[in-house]
């Protein structure tokens, strides 16, 4: 019979490490709480008959938070054959709570505790037989990382029995009972990882500095994967081209329907050619991005944000799948399982596809070069204008019933700093090859080629070079009406914006497809920029809809966060444009401001209306339209 | 006095906890309980939140929280 090992224990103890290990496959880790949200399934490499379940962390069995629930869920329905009770090393005193909860369950359990290197390397002691004696439960150092007694641990596990001992701590005296107890065990010093953290901290979290290096490092992220993945990009671009074209040459040589030579040449290769052009600037985002979480500075973005985030009615929970929705949307929308207040999470759901993820910056980072000389400012501009969005919208959503009572309180552990390891960079960049063929081959071919059918055939049938009779065209001329204020309105960048649904690198690949000179679609560079905001806030790829729903787990609030999406976007859009038109043309500044003027002195003629009747008290007026309600008389 | 007031580097010895229950329980099973001792290791740029250091680990939370926490400085 299959035996089924589940891994337990605190956030960023290293339990995902440990699957990695133990599997040898490749789950995201990362340094910081919170990066496992659902509950993963692995083979154990040596004996494919023990199952290995990697759980998101806890703190304790009275789980608040989705994430959470999901382990007390998984242990109630399908209890393990034995349970890994994964320690931090580091910090007994805290990890033990969870522990003297686990041992209430009496299910077979092994306790390991992880980070065995580091007390090592610290000269730390740790006295395993004693702490094996109090709980009655076998313990073990290992070292996920380093390998360390990670196959004993396994047939340690495997021979588990029920845990046995006359131990009952009630809750309340958890603590006491774990302090008097731990000094047995270990004794800490302060370690040499602790020390750099806290020398480092006073530099990445400084009242004054820490701001502007967090923009620094965000700037720096982008220019990088902007520059190095540009100058390589261009390269894979122009192979791209040139195969196309010998094989142009050769299929025409060759007697081959025209059409059948464009399906080859126009939408396979140069389709596939755009998309894998954007590889090398996702790879080195993913890996910046990878950088950040696994070194800890995450923690640190958002212990600086909080406060910013608050003022807009967030909280810091909810930068957390923020800052995962820079790699990837769908990772993001996934990471707001960690929340607990559920219109929170319904919020950050609505506002973490605003970030820019991995496709739109690759977008981003086109349109730069395409347009604007290729200033990574750019692109780096997309980000902060995210982070804007995602605050005022935020508090546009609160206004709303539903997402009124949506702040959680703001408590996070702050990991130490230590470097990232190359290996778990390199096997998140392998992992997103894997992903990105599989997409450039599915998805983003699948657009290609239907968007030249669409673009080469209408209801006459094969069209060739009359665009106008495709039915791509009608598709995009019906729709470019939505799009005309915002500085795009023709039928090619409609379609662009209506192919982005797939996959956001189809985006650009449309545009190229469709015409040969982009720049002739725009009104001026700020429709250019107008049309980047929209992409960037519109409703995100199908994937990350499709998780979406299924987070939100309601057909209502998906079509609401569908439309409010499209709102911030084509709002955001709108107001860019408008701005250009302003600064283009005086005529049109002098209408803004002649309407800005109107409107603002009906806003302020009603607001004073409403102050006027302050004096309700005393009121002599006898107002019969006056209707305010009870309440406003007492203030 | 309020875990909030304590200067940068001060510890304290938690004597109680009145925050809102749903934030009481979550600080409860990271360890942060009456008896417990603290120590004040940063504020944030917009000096809120703030880090302590308590049972040998780093934890972040907001002023108005730590607020309700009363300290008795060491």
């Amino acid at each position: 019979m299959n035996k089924n090992i589940a891994l337990i224990g605190n956030p960023n103890c290293g339990k995902t490490t440990l699957f990695n290990t133990l599997t040898g496959t490749y789950q995201k880790t990362g340094n910081w709480t919170g990066v496992t949200t659902e509950k993963k399934e692995g083979f154990y490499k040596k004996d494919k008959s023990v199952i290995i379940t990697d759980l998101p962390g806890l703190y304790s069995l009275d789980a608040k938070s989705e994430d959470e629930r999901a382990v007390l869920k998984f242990i109630k329905n399908s209890p393990p054959s034995v349970i890994i009770n994964v320690l931090d090393g580091t910090n007994l005193e805290r990890n033990l709570y969870l522990t003297l909860e686990l041992i209430k369950l009496r299910l077979p359990m092994v306790i390991a505790v992880n980070m065995y290197d580091d007390l090592i390397k610290n000269g730390i002691k740790l006295n395993c037989e004693k702490l094996s004696k109090l709980l009655g439960v076998k313990v073990l150092p290992v070292s996920a990382l380093k390998k360390l007694n990670i196959d004993a641990l396994i047939s340690v596990a495997l021979k588990a029995k029920p845990v046995i001992n006359n131990l009952n701590v009630s809750k309340n005296y958890a603590f006491q009972w774990i302090e008097t107890n731990v000094k047995e065990i270990v004794t800490y010093k302060q370690t040499k990882a602790e020390l750099f953290t806290l020398k480092a901290d006073g530099v990445l979290t400084h009242k004054i500095f820490g701001l502007p290096i967090f923009f620094a490092v965000i700037a720096l992220v982008y220019f990088l994967s902007m520059k190095i993945g540009g100058f390589f990009g261009g390269y894979i671009d122009k192979y791209f081209e040139i195969t196309s074209e010998k094989l142009n040459v050769f299929l025409t040589n060759n007697n081959c329907p025209k059409w059948v030579v464009g399906v080859c040449c126009k939408a396979v290769i140069q389709g596939i050619g755009t998309v894998a052009s954007f590889l090398p600037q996702i790879l080195v985002l993913f890996a910046l991005m990878a950088v950040i979480e696994q070194s800890g500075y995450a923690a640190r973005i958002a212990f600086i944000l909080d406060r910013f985030f608050r003022a807009f009615g967030l909280s810091g929970k909810s930068l957390l799948p923020m800052i995962v929705s820079c790699g990837c949307t769908v990772s993001g929308v996934m990471a707001t399982r960690v929340i607990e207040n559920k219109s929170e999470r319904r919020a950050t759901v609505f506002l973490a596809p605003f970030m820019p993820c991995g496709a739109k910056t690759a977008v981003f980072g086109w349109f730069s070069y395409e347009f604007f000389g290729g200033s990574a400012l750019i692109a780096t501009s997309m980000y902060f204008l995210a982070l804007f969005s995602v605050g005022v919208f935020g508090r546009i959503l609160k206004k709303f019933k539903a997402f009124k009572d949506s702040e959680s309180a703001f408590i996070l552990e702050m990991p130490n700093l230590r470097p990232p390891s190359i290996k778990d960079v390199l096997s998140v960049l392998i992992e997103k090859i894997k992903d990105f063929i599989f997409k450039a081959g599915s998805t983003v071919l699948l657009v290609s080629v239907a968007l030249f059918f669409l673009q080469n055939f209408g209801i006459k049938g094969y069209v060739e070079n009359n665009v106008e009779e495709s039915f791509l065209f009608f598709i995009g001329n019906a729709l470019k009406f939505i799009f005309e204020p915002l500085g795009f309105g023709n039928w090619q960048a409609s379609v662009s914006v209506l192919s982005g649904i797939f996959a956001k690198e189809a985006v650009v690949e449309t545009l190229r497809q469709v015409t040969s000179a982009p720049e002739t679609l725009f009104y001026s560079k700020f429709s250019i920029y107008a049309f980047m905001a929209f992409i960037l806030l519109s409703p995100p790829c199908l994937a990350s809809l499709v998780t979406a729903k299924r987070e939100l787990n309601s057909k209502k609030w998906f079509i609401f966060m569908l439309l409010f999406q499209f709102t911030a976007g084509y709002l955001v859009a709108l107001l860019i444009n408008i701005i250009g038109l302003m600064v283009i043309n005086s005529f049109y500044l002098i209408l803004f401001l002649i309407v800005g003027i109107i409107i603002l002195s009906i806003v302020a003629l009603a607001k004073t209306k409403k102050r006027g009747c302050k004096g309700c008290i005393n009121c002599t007026g006898g107002n019969a339209k006056c209707n305010i309600k009870e309440k406003r008389f007492t203030t | 006095m309020e875990l909030s007031k304590l200067k940068i580097g001060e510890s304290g010895k938690v004597i109680s906890i009145k925050t809102d229950l749903g934030v009481k329980n979550r600080l409860a099973v990271m360890g942060l309980t009456e008896g417990v001792t603290v120590t004040l290791i940063r504020r944030a740029p917009f000096l809120d939140p703030i880090e302590i250091k308590l049972r040998g680990f780093y934890l972040a939370l907001r002023i108005k929280d730590a607020n309700k926490i009363q300290v008795e400085k060491f």
